[in-house]
């Protein structure tokens, strides 16, 4: 081989790599081959569904832990050092953090992309007109929460991603108005899919299984979004707006709430396996391996839930809600709770309490609470108390009772609110309106804690909820504070807020 | 073998003679003449003569110490006399970006060359760890111990936050990974050069914003025939720094009530009392030992033993007048200091060049191929590692009677002492991490002379590297009759197995014209294209509930089946043009342009562009006036330059991921983009210059280096901060600058040099101040490393970086500790202090040689100080009451030392009397562990690194043996460590190996060590 033609294909190797090296393409290689920078909404539902389980019953940082610490379902064992803050009352702008954040970074913004799916496409998103819906109701269920427990919150300016990294501010009532709007909207939505399906103006894609709710039931995504109506205008029951005619035009909705034996789960195929347990179990039953769960011996029950079912409403569900001692003081006596704040040496320990019973810690594939049935039956029994909407309030209210033994796998529901005890029988009740939250707080207690917290702030029922003793604070904090991730990064918008707002500054419906 | 006998049998031999003089005629006696690439040499006698057997045509070498070696070819000629000039070492040509050699005297930037034999004198595994204390400017972090420990090399501080900080590895020419110095073989390596600033290392493009190591491998000689050479090495390794622990109280979790089960020590003072130890088995029967510290052969200290490393290696090289080649292959072998770790590295290596008349072609080709086999991290209860439950036994258990515990009666994981964690030398035996990795790369580059003053040169250079991971976990199940409460920490078995591999290809096309354009004006100029493309892939699966014990096979499991894959790629492709001016060979100027475009940037604005400008003069050569026998040498040289930093592979990227239990059955997911980046996004920019000078004194014996630099990193790849609202958690985009600017100085001395006694010592200091000038818009502090709640390690504007915040005490005016009058305990700060900085302000290496005939001595030693870290070790230790300062009160409670307490009207009033609340568990664990400013300490130490004897076997004992040199001696590595009497636990250069920022000592490290062994060196 002569020098020549060396050197002749070297530079061909030369100039071929500098002709690539001016292609677009060649450097178009940073795009991940794993991940997408798109999804679609039947792979994104399903997770933001996952995400809503999660959140509001997941684990330690949980809503629905927190209400069952303010609301003396749950306490800590005397030999943990545990739930320390929520049981001080120390509230402040570093005290779950992800109460505010993960609604938004999870759920929220999953439900928001679903919602807005294909708006810039020909069709505008038109044929996902059930997806639109499903995400409109779930926001509204999401939202509802966050002006619960914050107030004020960002709504009309958030998920924007980077486009306004610095969301402002909606009121509580704006946020109300807006999702209740929005629910009426999806019901809309839903009336037109099922009017038009079979039809020639059929257009909405049908959903199955990736709906991990429903199943792509539209009705019963119809009659969810009725109960969560009901449940919006009757937190603003002491309000003196007028809401009657909402409350009118809710009651003709044709598809009527959810009734019996029509829950609101999620379970996307919850399974024995690390990561696919149910959240609820997995944080506080037993790991995947069959371990213990890391909060299954610290979390016991209180003194206040278990007298409250034992001694004073002879209440068959004590065994489904708690769990008796594995070493009780007295083995005749399986039933022990403890006190709140009650972190000493000589202080119960786990083994001789009661910790979270079978009725709610049902195995690693069970069903991911959002709304039980019970709950939906208690609205009802509620605002046909009130005179909102029509119906036999005694009959719902022991609807509602029946529906919670079901759901806890407790027999004699019938007997139980045939006892006469004021709060458990509705003629032997003084106030029905007690009655009925108070025995949602029973039906509530351990898988919507959050929700018996904001419906005692309400409503002050359980009239007797005891405040924890030897807390920093003598009376149950009313809401949390925003994070101190918004002073950082939103610092122009977050209303200004001092530690005292969480004992005395309520949101707007909390008169 | 053939080979070199054949060279031996058949050399036709002369004589030659001559005279080795000075420049001044002068007789240099003791000079040494060789033969070139064989063994043959003389000495010169008093009179400068000498007389050597030669052939026609072999090449004769004069050497003498502090001269210039010179070298002639044999002719017809029976005499040679030869004048060797005084060594200007300043002279040295210098390996500079893409393989460029230059001369030192031409640099406008700071350099540093490492010679092969201080890297290999104390016989190191790696190369990395041998660059300690070798140069100024430069950092090396061991980040832990065990038998693959793993190095970071930080040139001139840390200019990024969140890129990397690490210097770049270039190796025969070839932009490499990090990793690649650490897997090579350091005999194989003829020169190191540092190139510690941008301005040396703009021609790399980005790759360089941290400056460089440039690796150049050994390659045979022309016209040298055949050699061989063998290395070997045995080296012992021993835990030298076991952490300080408490010895007076044993098992117990209430205070001063024994505990037969317990490992927390908050139980009685030991007494010497035989009592039960661990559960009653089901015979009634227990075990029993005396209460009171095991021996120092059964304590736990004794679980660690000590650890053997072996190193062989050959070469064979040689080469004619046109070919050269060299061929090396090397194994080391380690065994650990924890039982059953072990490590194997295996290298080879070939070298080979051809020269024709106007054109050259040579390649590299490499192999390596390393087995870690290691106990799992996590093998423990809780994730516990082995050393946490070692350094948490007792000090009255026999740790190392329990080692078989499988079958002795109180060692099994029923009967085990422990009833909380396990047994040990159980996680060894359970749970095994087992990585193999191997690299390719081979390169071919060739060169041609286009005429005598342009010339072309081109090289290809593929790598391969893969990494193969299988961790095992044998499944524990308890007894659950007979130990019910220990049945929570059953395991299943489980198997883990991973395969990353990557590969990067460089092209690299370079034209060179070098031309004097007067009499007086020499010009250089380099124009270049480089382009890399790199693509890597990850697969892993992952199978528990294994049914089939010993057999990690993931088709026999029940459950679901997990595993994940991934790709990444990246390309960049840069263009470069380089002029250097040359006036009379005493003024140089340099300037420098590359443009690069790097697909890791969004696509329409991915091009950037960086320079240099610099110039150097002589000073000694511009005024020859200035040279004098006493001053020799002065140099004087600017830089200044300006580079970008592209960010990794998808970190613009906004991608829905799958989220944790996805897939569920049939439902596969994809959640929404957590972050978001700046559709501007930029490169980083560093803005750096440095200023030089350099002096020699008495005719070399004397040589001083200094610089100053500036470096200031601009547009950092930052998280700005977004509402949580706004459904993204971290919005990346460019903000934040960091400052460094520090000096450097290196010295070299030779205060004696006679033929048979020299002695070198070499000292480098390097002084780095490195401020936070801005964070994102807004904030004034972010977490870069590791942090729990209460201690982490953080960038904070105003502050050099990183930076330790933690809790720690309230102190009044004087300085005192605030307690609570109530308890008697110290008030913990309300918000995180500022605990200190992580990386140290003053470097000072130290290095000497001392040759006695044939005996040679050589240390290194380096003190790093003006840092501090954070152990959680000790935090650790604390709950079990393991910790020295828990037992100082007698676990009664006491008065906290230099504290008061407010008096009620603003001031404060000396404690005296106030006991704290307790001095058991809870008040070491609880209150005095709150404050976490009890746990980072002065991170100062003085290390000796390395010292090594060695001893030449004279010429004239090998002169009738096949043998032409023989080297033995004897070699010690990190022998002696001074900390600061704070520290009484551990090496503060240890850190969480995950993160790049130090400070940071996690549980995964294991006890300091010091290696000792021989080593031999033989050549044909």
């Amino acid at each position: 081989m002569n020098m020549k033609t060396i050197n002749n294909k070297y530079l061909a190797i030369i100039v071929a790599l500098v002709l690539m090296s001016c292609s677009d393409d060649f450097f178009d290689v940073n795009e991940s081959e794993n991940d997408p920078s798109e999804s679609k909404p039947e792979l994104t539902l399903p997770v933001a569904q996952k995400f809503s389980a999660d959140y509001i019953s997941g684990g330690y940082n949980s809503p629905n832990t927190l209400g069952n610490i303010w609301t003396q379902a749950w306490t800590a064992a005397g030999d943990y050092i545990y739930f320390t803050d929520e049981m001080q009352y120390n509230v402040t702008s570093g005290f779950r953090t992800s109460t505010f954040q993960t609604a938004y970074l999870n759920p929220l913004d999953n439900y928001d992309y679903v919602e807005h799916f294909g708006e810039n496409s020909e069709s505008g998103g038109a044929e996902f007109g059930y997806y639109r819906a499903i995400a409109k109701i779930m926001k509204a269920y999401h939202y509802q929460y966050l002006v619960d427990i914050y107030g004020d919150v960002p709504y009309t300016e958030a998920l924007q991603g980077k486009d306004n990294a610095t969301p402002a501010y909606d009121s509580g009532q704006s946020i109300y108005d807006n999702i209740y709007d929005q629910i009426t909207e999806a019901i809309s939505l839903i009336q037109q899919g099922l009017d038009d399906a079979g039809t020639e103006n059929e257009i909405f894609q049908e959903i199955g299984n990736e709906d991990v709710m429903y199943g792509g039931n539209m009705t019963m995504w119809a009659k969810f979004g009725n109960s969560l109506r009901l449940r919006i205008l009757l937190r603003q029951s002491e309000l003196s707006n007028n809401l009657t005619s909402k409350y009118t035009a809710l009651d003709a909705s044709p598809f009527g709430y959810l009734g019996a034996g029509e829950n609101a789960y999620v379970n996307p195929g919850y399974v024995l396996q690390a990561g696919k347990q149910n959240p609820l179990w997995d944080a506080f039953g037993e790991t995947s391996a069959g371990n213990l769960a890391a909060n299954a011996e610290a979390t016991r029950a209180t003194i206040y839930a278990i007298e409250k079912l034992r001694d004073e409403f002879n209440d068959p569900r004590l065994s489904r809600l708690y769990a008796p001692a594995s070493a009780p003081e007295d083995p005749a006596v399986p039933f022990v709770g403890i006190e709140q704040n009650d972190q000493n040496a000589n202080s119960p320990k786990s083994a001789e309490l009661s910790g979270i019973g079978p009725g709610i810690l049902k195995g690693p594939d069970q069903n991911a609470i959002i709304m039980q049935s019970a709950e939906s039956l208690f609205l009802q029994a509620e605002a046909a108390q009130r005179g909102f909407i029509a119906g036999n309030a005694q009959a719902l209210y022991e609807a509602a009772i029946s529906e919670s033994f079901t759901q806890l796998g407790a027999t004699g529901a019938s007997a139980y609110y045939a006892q006469g005890i004021n709060n458990v029988s509705w003629n032997a009740s003084s106030d029905k309106i007690e009655a009925i939250i108070t025995q949602k707080w029973i039906a509530l207690n351990g898988t919507n804690g959050i929700e018996n917290w904001i419906e005692y702030k309400r409503t002050g029922f359980p009239a007797d909820l005891p405040a924890a003793p030897n807390a920093l604070q003598s009376t149950i904090p009313i809401r949390l504070l925003y994070p101190s991730s918004e002073a950082a990064n939103n610092p122009g918008n977050v209303p200004s807020q001092i530690s005292a707002d969480a004992f005395n500054s309520p949101v707007f419906w909390d008169m | 073998m053939l080979a070199f006998m054949v060279q031996f049998s058949f050399a036709q031999q002369g004589s030659v003679t001559g005279t080795v003089s000075d420049e001044n005629g002068m007789p240099l006696p003791g000079a040494t003449v060789v033969i070139q690439g064989t063994t043959t040499g003389v000495s010169t006698d008093f009179d400068g003569k000498y007389s050597i057997n030669a052939t026609q045509g072999q090449v004769l070498e004069f050497r003498y110490v502090g001269y210039a070696s010179k070298t002639a070819t044999v002719g017809a000629e029976t005499v040679i006399n030869m004048s060797l000039a005084l060594d200007n070492s300043l002279d040295e040509v210098i390996v500079t970006a893409f393989g460029i050699e230059r001369e030192e005297k031409s640099l406008a930037y700071s350099t540093e060359t490492i010679k092969a034999e201080e890297l290999v004198q104390a016989a190191p595994v790696n190369a990395v760890t041998s660059l300690q204390g070798k140069a100024s400017g430069l950092n090396i972090i061991t980040r832990n111990n065990g038998v693959n420990p793993s190095t970071a090399i930080v040139l001139r501080g840390y200019n990024s936050i969140t890129s990397s900080n690490a210097a770049l590895i270039v190796i025969d020419g070839v932009i490499q990974a990090s990793s690649a110095l650490n897997d090579l073989n350091p005999n194989d390596i003829a020169t190191s050069t540092i190139l510690k600033g941008a301005s040396a290392t703009a021609l790399y493009g980005s790759d360089g914003a941290n400056g460089a190591i440039i690796i150049e491998t050994k390659k045979g000689k022309l016209g040298t025939g055949i050699q061989v050479g063998f290395n070997s090495s045995a080296t012992f390794e021993t835990v030298k720094y076991f952490p300080e622990t408490q010895d007076k109280f044993g098992p117990g979790l209430d205070l001063f009530t024994y505990d037969p089960l317990e490992n927390t020590q908050w139980g009685p003072r030991y007494d010497g009392v035989v009592r039960r130890v661990g559960p009653v088995l089901p015979d009634g029967s227990f075990q029993t030992l005396p209460y009171a510290p095991a021996s120092s052969s059964e304590n736990r200290e004794a679980f660690f033993n000590t650890g053997v490393t072996l190193i062989n290696g050959f070469d064979v090289s040689g080469g004619d007048e046109k070919s050269t080649f060299f061929f090396s292959a090397r194994r080391a072998d380690v065994d650990g200091i924890t039982p059953k770790d072990e490590y194997r590295k295996d290298n080879f290596r070939l070298n080979a060049s051809r020269k024709g008349e106007k054109f050259e072609v040579s390649t590299n080709i490499s192999f390596f191929e390393d087995r870690t086999d290691i106990v799992s991290p996590d093998a423990g209860y809780q994730t516990r590692g082995v050393y946490w439950n070692v350094i948490n036994t007792p000090a009255s258990i026999p740790l190392t009677r329990y080692k078989n515990w499988r079958t002795d009666l109180y060692s099994t994981k029923e009967t085990y002492y422990n009833e909380y964690y396990q047994n040990p030398y159980m996680l060894i035996d359970i749970g095994r991490d087992t990585q193999r990795s191997n690299r390719l790369q081979a390169n071919v580059k060739f060169n041609y002379e286009i005429n005598n003053w342009i010339s072309a040169a081109y090289s290809l250079t593929g790598t391969y590297y893969n990494e193969h991971n299988k961790n095992t976990q044998e499944a524990i199940t308890y007894n659950p009759i007979t130990s019910p409460s220990r049945v929570g920490s059953n395991t299943s078995a489980s198997v883990l197995e991973q395969d990353d591999s990557n590969r990067r290809v460089n092209s690299d096309f370079r034209i060179l014209f070098d031309r004097d354009l007067t009499t007086d004006l020499n010009a250089s100029l380099i124009l270049g294209n480089n382009v890399q493309t790199y693509r890597s892939t990850q697969i892993f699966i992952f199978g528990d509930n294994l049914i089939v014990p010993d057999l990690y096979d993931v088709s026999v499991r029940t459950g679901e089946l997990q595993g994940g894959n991934a790709t990444f790629r990246s390309t960049k492709v840069g263009y470069y043009a380089d002029l250097t001016l040359d006036y009379k060979n005493f003024a140089f100027l340099n300037g420098a342009y590359r443009y690069d475009t790097s697909s890791t940037l969004p696509v329409d604005n991915n091009d950037y562009s960086f320079y240099t400008v610099g110039g150097s003069v002589v000073m000694t050569d511009a005024i020859p006036s200035l040279k004098s026998d006493t001053f020799s040498y002065m140099k004087l040289r600017a830089s200044y330059a300006r580079v970008g930093n592209d960010p990794s592979i998808g970190y613009i990227n906004e991608l829905f991921s799958t989220p944790t239990g996805f897939p569920f059955g049939d439902i596969p997911g994809f959640q929404t983009p957590t972050r978001n980046a700046s559709p501007d996004f930029s490169p980083e920019i560093q803005k750096t210059y440095e200023l030089g000078a350099e002096f020699s004194f008495l005719k070399n014996r004397i040589t001083l280096a200094g610089t100053y630099f500036n470096t200031k990193t601009e547009d950092q790849f930052l998280s700005a901060g977004t509402s949580t609202a706004s459904g993204v958690g971290t919005f990346r985009t460019n903000s934040g600058t960091i400052e460094n600017k520090g000096f450097e100085i290196d010295l070299k001395l030779t205060p004696i040099r006679t033929e048979n006694f020299s002695w070198d010592i070499g000292l480098n200091l390097s002084k780095i101040k490195n401020e936070v000038v801005s964070l994102a818009d807004g904030a004034d502090r972010l977490q870069v490393g590791l942090a729990l709640d209460e201690v982490g390690v953080f960038a904070q504007v105003g502050e050099s970086y990183p930076q330790i915040y933690g809790t720690g005490y309230s102190r009044d005016d004087q300085g005192r500790v605030i307690i609570d009058p109530a308890t008697g305990n110290p008030v913990v700060s309300s918000e995180l202090q500022n605990l200190g900085s992580t990386t140290p302000d003053l470097i000072i290496g130290g290095n000497t040689r001392i040759n006695f005939k044939n005996w040679s001595l050589s240390a290194v030693a380096d003190y790093k100080t003006g840092h501090v870290y954070y152990n959680q070790l000790v935090d650790a230790l604390e709950f079990t009451g393991s910790t020295v300062h828990s037992a100082t009160s007698n676990r009664q409670p006491f008065v906290f030392p230099n504290s008061s307490y407010p008096d009620g009207n603003g001031g404060y009033t000396s404690n005296n009397n106030i006991l704290t609340s307790g001095g058991g568990f809870s008040f070491w664990n609880s209150t005095y562990n709150a404050i976490k400013e009890n746990y980072v300490v002065d991170a100062t130490t003085l290390k000796l690194r390395e010292v090594a004897l060695s001893y030449s076997v004279p010429a004239r004992f090998l002169e009738n043996t096949f043998i032409s040199s023989l080297n033995f001696g004897l070699v010690g590595r990190n022998l002696i460590m001074l900390r600061s009497a704070q520290n009484v636990y551990t090496d503060p250069e240890f850190t969480n190996d995950s993160e790049e920022v130090t400070g940071f000592g996690t549980l995964d490290q294991l006890p300091p060590t010091a290696n000792y062994g021989f080593k031999l060196d033989l050549k044909f």
